[in-house]
């Protein structure tokens, strides 16, 4: 036989092994053994960071319960979908997860523009979702009986807006926002409420997610002498911003950004120029609900075993969205005829004490108990300073000329 | 709003406006001469990004040391992308674009695989250090990417227009098969065009991970500058394309400043169509 034909034999048995490989693989996937659940998240494109993110924390969700036996004795298996950062694409993930592959249930999901066309396929197929971050409030107020999320906008503008007008009382706030749907009505809650408490809030200003400079805005902010600035921009904006305003020589005041700066990442990649910014998060390994701190410090060594390296707030989000449907599956009967319609009830009556948050939804879906809290950066570490029963430091406050 | 802050938009504006001069020259050279539509444009900027900011973090070496590693590595990639390139059959302009794209998602996964898709910053302090410039102040950084892209393209309009090899590339540009009748060595000069650009892509990857940030799909919005300003400019014109691209800076700067960011893209778009219909040659052309 000569190496040719060598070639030939060995690429057929390679198709054989793996044909009989894959039909193994259908055997099993189509065994009553086993409960899917979808995901769809982000995995690529331009929101992959935080995609990928909350995608280890609904993985390590999944592989915590399967390690413990299972429900009910079954196997649970995750089938994650990759959305691109693309709604339509978002969209076909959730129909081909729901009806080709006939999972009970769908979470992940990162930003309202993706997570809104996610809501909407569950909607139509009768497939209860819960989403891992999520703010719009219209999504909620469309009547979908089997949307569900674990975070929402009042959970960082309630805190935001009661920090301002409690603890650092600015007379003049400029806020940025960034021309996404989450962001902008972020914007238009804060100055209303901002206002009501006697705040002015004399610029207001929309970018593009992403652009490459700052600097106009920042010449535009110089001429209103503004006592705090709030940016409704993402982890890379603020980077961009920050060091644009050093080399501008803005004497910044006070900077928060509810989105991007609690991080690791961030505070890594800015060093210095990290100091001193407030933000807000939902849950950080030395910030947790008070009473779950056990459950926290389990959730950071099982993370940092399973992904080498610390968790994030958005790692949370996605832990949370997963415990949240796993929950709801130990309370049903899994043998129903009607597993998505009685899933779907009984994610609707979750009451859950988790690191992040106290899990019951409202009638929306809601969750009613998601509340930020104000952090600052102070000496490169991530400090609670408000509300006042959860902070353990207090506010550094003007950052111009402040020493720490 | 007082002069000084119109002067300080203008300057931010021209180093803006160089920022983008520098992302477009690979790829105006590219397409003139070899007619690769390259759509994977801002994924080869990215990889130039990658390579200086992982020289830069594993050596710790200064920023100005990092560009010729971007430029050898984004040579060696040129090298490998020619070969491929150059067994794509007609029609060329049309068969690249498909092919690019592809390119481009294989390039954006696998940076997301080397790299992460963590944000990434090739940070340089020497660029906060300010001077005066008619009462507004101008840091190192503009004055760094005003000269950079302005070096640039003085010594590629110095090649075009004064050099053999610069005859034999505009010839080629023009009309290819007029050139290799005269006796050019039309592969030859295409690979040489084609490596330059890439090397130009080099030059400019540094600069893109220092002044912006870098992540794994952070090349499309780079890509689309490049298109743009090759379109405004007129292919193989290197000064127009200075030019472009601090007309695009000031115009984006200064909608920002007076009107607001919101505006921004829509009426740098109205301006760019008016342009369009105005000199559909392009701004370097007579007609």
């Amino acid at each position: 036989m000569n190496l040719t034909k060598y070639l030939v034999l060995g690429f057929l048995v390679c198709i054989i092994g793996y044909l009989c490989a894959t039909f193994q693989g259908c055997v099993k996937k189509s065994s009553s053994e086993t409960i899917q659940i979808g995901e769809i998240d982000p995995l690529s494109g331009k929101l992959a960071k935080h995609g990928l993110e909350i995608h280890e924390g609904i993985v390590l969700a999944v592989e915590e319960i399967n390690a413990a036996g299972g429900i009910q004795g079954r196997e649970i298996k995750l089938i994650a979908r990759d959305d691109q950062s693309l709604p339509e694409v978002a969209f076909a993930n959730a129909q081909e997860l729901i009806q080709r592959e006939k999972v009970v249930a769908l979470t992940g999901g990162y930003v309202d523009t993706l997570v809104g066309t996610i809501s909407e396929a569950a909607r139509k197929n009768k497939t209860p979702y819960v989403a891992s971050a999520s703010l719009q409030e219209e999504l909620t107020k469309t009547n979908n009986p089997y949307f569900f999320r674990v975070s929402k906008l009042s959970g960082f503008v309630n805190p935001i807006v009661g920090f301002l007008t409690h603890e650092i009382k600015p007379s003049r706030i400029g806020i940025l926002y960034a021309s996404t749907p989450g962001s902008t009505e972020f914007a238009k809650k804060v100055r209303a409420l901002l206002k009501v408490n006697g705040i002015a809030v004399p610029f207001l200003e929309k970018f593009k997610p992403g652009i490459s400079d700052f600097s106009p805005l920042i010449f535009k902010m110089s001429n209103y002498d503004l006592d705090f600035i709030i940016s409704g921009g993402f982890l890379p904006d603020h980077i961009l911003f920050i060091r644009q305003v050093k080399e501008n020589n803005y004497r910044l005041k006070g900077y928060l950004g509810p989105w991007g700066i609690a991080y690791q990442s961030f505070i890594s990649q800015m060093k210095e120029d990290a100091e001193l910014l407030f933000s807000t998060c939902a849950w950080n390994p030395g910030i947790t609900l008070p009473g779950t701190e056990k459950k926290s410090r389990e959730f950071v060594e099982h993370f940092r075993k399973r992904f080498n390296k610390i968790p994030n707030t958005t790692n949370m989000h996605g832990y949370t969205s997963a415990l949240v449907i796993l929950d709801a599956l130990k309370r049903i009967d899994l043998n129903n005829k009607d597993l998505r319609e009685n899933l779907r009830k009984a994610i609707a009556s979750t009451d859950l004490v988790l690191p992040m948050e106290h899990v019951i939804f409202d009638d929306n879906g809601d969750p009613i108990d998601y509340n930020h809290v104000i952090i600052q950066i102070q000496k490169g570490r991530v400090v609670p300073v408000y509300p006042p029963e959860r902070a353990t430091g207090k506010p550094i406050y003007p950052m111009v000329d402040s020493k720490l | 709003m007082n002069v000084a802050i119109y002067v300080k938009l203008v300057i931010s504006g021209l180093a803006l406006g160089s920022f983008y001069a520098i992302i477009a020259l690979g790829f105006s050279m590219i397409f003139g001469v070899t007619r690769v539509f390259n759509l994977a444009h801002g994924e080869l900027l990215l990889i130039a990004g990658y390579s200086a900011y992982a020289a830069w973090k594993t050596w710790g070496i200064n920023f100005w040391l990092t560009i010729p590693i971007a430029i050898l590595v984004l040579l060696a990639v040129g090298i490998v992308l020619y070969k491929v390139l150059s067994s794509i059959d007609e029609p060329l302009e049309l068969n690249t674009i498909v092919f690019t794209f592809g390119l481009a998602l294989f390039f954006q996964n696998l940076m997301l695989i080397l790299f992460s898709a963590n944000y990434r910053i090739l940070s340089s302090p020497q660029w906060t250090k300010t001077l005066q410039v008619f009462g507004a102040t101008i840091t190192s950084g503009s004055l760094t990417l005003l000269t950079t892209s302005l070096l640039a393209v003085l010594i590629l309009y110095f090649i075009f227009r004064h050099t053999f090899w610069g005859k034999i590339l505009r010839a080629t540009i023009q009309d290819r098969e007029a050139a290799r009748l005269l006796g050019i060595n039309v592969n030859n000069t295409v690979i040489l065009a084609f490596l330059s650009g890439m090397a130009l892509v080099g030059l400019a990857g540094p600069f893109f991970a220092s002044f912006h940030y870098i992540y794994p799909a952070g090349g499309m919005e780079a890509t689309l500058i490049a298109i743009i300003i090759t379109i405004v400019a007129g292919v193989g014109h290197v000064r127009a394309i200075i030019w472009a691209g601090w007309g695009i800076g000031i115009v984006e700067n200064l909608v920002t400043g007076i009107l607001g960011a919101a505006y921004r893209e829509g009426i740098t778009a109205i301006i760019l169509i008016m342009i369009l219909l105005y000199k559909p040659y392009a701004l370097s052309n007579s007609q």
